[in-house]
């Protein structure tokens, strides 16, 4: 097996790593202005969507209810973007890496939690109905798929034998997880959606609840809100590759032009998912996350479990 | 040096936060004031090298408090902390032993003869801890938490006002549950 | 500045418009969405999201204070436009584009808001309320809701001023958590409902069938299909242009077999709102209005197919009952539902709650 060999770069590469993001997640958003419920309105003006959305948000004033818990509302907004960066800290791009921690995965499944918190706050500071049902729908639908995910972010590193982003990598120089934990990498996929509050798991920003948690959010708060999705998107997808994908395996390119373009194929698969299915209720999601996710995904893990003894 | 700082801010912050959760008039603060709390303590655990342990404690705290939000604040009908109502009782015993435990523990802390380290620490610092925490009994620790959830969804199933025979009927053989919300998978 | 008029150009060309729709003017709100999905411009779901606020139609006075209501709510910049009939439509969101670039208006309208909010502020006082929580208002008291838990209850209107909500209707309920108990539905304006002689009904098949596919693209919305939706809105528009019935017929066949196969939708809209034989007697509903909201949605689609294929309307507009024996039959159906379901079974009839308006013109997808 090779040496597994990540530089850890300065921290002075933060702000192009944040940079890099952004416009992934600003990519993500003109994908999804293209793809979007609205096909007659020509290409040009589809992809200029988040450039007037933004123009828009900018110009507005922040909104305040009656009664509304104003430092918890903001904290909830502005927290998702901060997750999404914290969470490409430890993607390994090609060689280099900005946190090589010894417990990726577990530093990328805390940030996920966090997001919990930094959603139903966002739902629980207007103090307004649809929000905060918004905010409530976010938690039930969370608890579905959160000890799915944990379980399909076990199985890489069963299989490498190590938390490290690194090492999962290196494990991978044979055949890529995709392959034989097809599973997990469903379930990881289904749960970055989840926490992006994305397409049919995002009943938290439904119609029936007239935007829900976005339902009071105008000016700053409403642009990080809907920023800090995409970025949570762009960091799922970007954190996928180092585990199911190969990280920077793949011939010609370079390392880590390969890892922007596995990203980019996968954030375009999620974007692309938005509007082809009905929102999955989270009453009824819940169920299904226990009693059919969870198993799956046990299973999933056995089964890397018996080949990596049988194999050692 | 840097690692001093970062420890006695941790301390501060998590001391701070705590205090916080008696002090703020919201049931959300004051979850969220513990959350910080928490996590400042997680983060602390960094310091000490056992990386695993402190992203896990951060993790569990959080996620622990989003529920928390779940049960705390939905379900307390009225929630009094929202009126300017006191949330202590028995005020001054509770300072009493909340101070006198401290000073208990701090005093351990600082006073204690400590051995001093005599090898390099362990490559895998986690796995050292797990060996001298559980040891021999690996195997029972694992499975402790499946039993833990099983015990914890069987209570919730006493406890629940509906019961089988609420849902399937009096022979049990309603198909599917007869429940006010159904869930998604439909089955007996 | 080069640069804040830059972006001020860049926001109009991307503003959100909150529309009114008002009982009687369909042909108005269906004209008004195309012109602005022409325009670029999208359509919000909340006073939050809003940039425009559109009225479609002649508004009642009951309508207009509700209006008023959640101009107030929008932040700025904003611009109020209303549009009567059809062929004003285009001139109002040219209005309201010109308003949003206007910055001294706009500037002018802030500082009004300001000085109201800074005199209101004035009047308030908060001693003496010993039981207020945050912001002076009372705390909820609690109740056994559906599963017997206690929880607060909170007396909660939903519309009249609701994208995909329909038009005129109020539905008052008290919410436990996110469950409806003791729903009350009005509807505003009612003199229109009691109308001695109703407008004039379009006898246009075409219109029908438009009208049914606008209100499942409205169901599909708010089940979060966005292409389904987008799908229906393509025929309703492809209807009112006047499409030939051998181009618009074997579309519907797709979405309504897309629909029906569809087992996620079936799995997520399952047991809504179900209308059984006893409901459906007592309070005199059709057999079509029979089963749950996925059904009457495919009900909703096959019948603007056997309408788009030359069936002549029988009744009214109305697709699912009288209105009246709907407004009867709907508290039984939201007892103990979830606020999000309450939408989807609300939107699964397709009822007119406020009588029809005059014949909306043909060909009128081109003002």
């Amino acid at each position: 097996m090779p040496e597994p060999t990540v530089v850890e770069v300065s921290a002075a590469w933060a702000p192009p790593a944040a940079l890099l993001l952004l416009t992934l997640a600003w990519a993500g958003a003109c994908l999804d202005g293209l793809l979007g419920p609205a096909p007659g309105q020509g290409r040009v003006r589809a992809l200029r969507r988040p450039l007037t959305e933004t123009a828009r948000l900018l110009r507005q004033p922040r909104r305040t209810l009656v009664g509304a818990d104003v430092m918890l509302w903001r904290i909830g907004g502005a927290g998702l973007v901060l997750v999404a960066l914290l969470m490409v800290a430890v993607v390994p791009l090609g060689r280099w890496t900005l946190a090589d921690l010894s417990v990726g995965i577990v530093w990328f499944n805390a940030l996920d939690v966090v997001v919990w918190a930094l959603v139903w706050l966002a739902g629980w500071g207007p103090n307004a109905v649809h929000s905060l049902v918004g905010g409530y729908r976010f938690l039930a639908q969370a608890l579905a798929y959160e000890l799915p995910l944990m379980f399909a972010l076990t199985s890489p590193a069963v299989a490498a034998g190590s938390l490290r982003v690194a090492d999962v990598v290196a494990a991978q120089h044979t055949v890529w997880f995709v392959v034989w934990m097809p599973v997990a990498f469903v379930v990881y996929c289904l749960a970055v959606a989840g926490f992006s509050v994305w397409g049919p798991l995002s009943p938290a920003a439904g119609a029936d609840i007239a935007g829900g948690v976005l339902s009071e959010a105008s000016g700053p708060d409403r642009l990080l809100l809907l920023g800090g999705r995409y970025a949570l998107l762009a960091a799922g997808a970007a954190f996928a590759v180092p585990l199911f994908l190969g990280g920077g395996a793949g011939p010609l390119l370079p390392g880590w032009a390969w890892v922007l373009v596995k990203t980019v194929l996968l954030l375009a698969a999620l974007v692309a998912v938005r509007h082809r299915l009905p929102t999955l209720r989270p009453d009824r999601f819940v169920e299904v996350g226990w009693m059919v996710l969870l198993p799956l995904v046990l299973l999933q893990v056995l089964f890397v479990s018996v080949i990596v003894v049988g194999g050692s | 040096m840097l690692e001093a700082i970062v420890f006695w801010t941790l301390g501060a912050v998590a001391v701070a936060a705590g205090a916080a959760v008696f002090k703020v008039d919201s049931m959300a603060r004051a979850t969220y004031a513990l959350a910080v709390s928490f996590v400042a303590v997680g983060l602390a655990l960094l310091l000490v090298d056992l990386h695993y342990v402190g992203l896990v404690t951060v993790l569990m705290m959080v996620m622990e408090m989003a529920i928390m939000a779940v049960y705390m604040v939905m379900f307390m009908g009225m929630n009094p902390a929202l009126m300017p109502m006191s949330m202590v009782h028995g005020r001054r015993t509770a300072l009493v032993v909340s101070v006198g435990t401290f000073l208990l523990l701090a005093a351990g802390a600082l006073l204690v003869p400590w051995p001093s380290r005599r090898d390099a620490p362990p490559v895998d610092v986690t796995a050292a801890l797990g060996e001298a925490l559980m040891g021999s009994k690996m195997l029972v620790m694992i499975t402790v938490s499946p039993v833990m959830l099983a015990t914890i969804v069987a209570g919730i199933v006493l406890a629940a006002p509906r019961t089988r025979y609420d849902r399937f009927g009096d022979d049990l053989r309603g198909h599917p549950a007869d429940d006010p919300q159904p869930g998604g998978v439909g089955r007996r | 500045m080069g640069l804040s008029s830059w972006v001020a150009e860049q926001a109009v060309a991307g503003a959100h418009v909150l529309l009114v729709d008002v009982p009687g003017a369909w042909a108005v709100r269906v004209a008004a969405e195309q012109r602005v999905a022409r325009r670029g411009w999208q359509l919000a779901l909340s006073p939050a999201d809003a940039d425009v606020l559109m009225v479609c139609g002649r508004a009642g006075p009951q309508l207009v204070a509700a209006v008023d209501t959640v101009w107030e709510q929008l932040p700025g910049p904003r611009a109020r436009v209303g549009a009567a009939g059809v062929d004003e439509v285009a001139a109002a969101l040219d209005e309201s584009a010109r308003l949003l670039g206007d910055e001294t208006h706009q500037c002018d309208d802030a500082r009004e808001r300001a000085r109201s909010l800074v005199a209101e502020d004035g009047h308030d006082g908060h001693d003496g309320m010993e039981m207020s929580g945050p912001g002076g208002i009372a705390l909820a008291g609690g109740d056994m809701d559906r599963d017997g838990l206690e929880m607060d209850v909170l007396h909660v209107p939903l519309g009249p001023v609701l994208p995909y909500w329909p038009a005129g209707l109020v539905l008052w309920g008290s919410l436990h958590g996110d469950v409806f108990e003791d729903v009350h539905l009005d509807v505003l304006d009612p003199a229109a409902m009691a109308d001695p002689e109703p407008p004039a009904v379009s006898s246009d098949p075409a219109v029908h069938a438009a009208r049914s596919c606008d209100e499942a693209a409205a169901l599909l919305t708010l089940a979060g299909w966005g292409h389904a939706a987008v799908t229906a809105r393509g025929l309703r528009d492809m209807l009112l242009a006047g499409a030939p019935a051998d181009r618009c017929v074997p579309e519907l066949d797709r979405l309504v077999s897309r629909v029906r196969r569809s087992r996620t939708l079936r799995w997520a809209v399952r047991g809504l709102g179900v209308v059984d034989e006893v409901l459906a007697r007592e309070h005199g509903l059709p057999e079509r209005v029979r089963g749950d909201v996925h059904d009457r949605l495919a009900g909703m689609l096959d019948r603007a197919r056997a309408l788009a294929a030359g069936q002549q309307p029988t009744e009214r507009s109305c697709a699912h009952g009288e209105p009246t024996a709907v407004l009867d039959a709907l508290p039984h159906l939201l007892h103990g539902v979830d606020i999000a379901a309450v939408r989807l079974v609300v939107g699964s009839f397709a009822v007119e709650y406020g009588g029809l308006s005059a014949e909306p013109a043909r060909g009128a997808s081109h003002a």
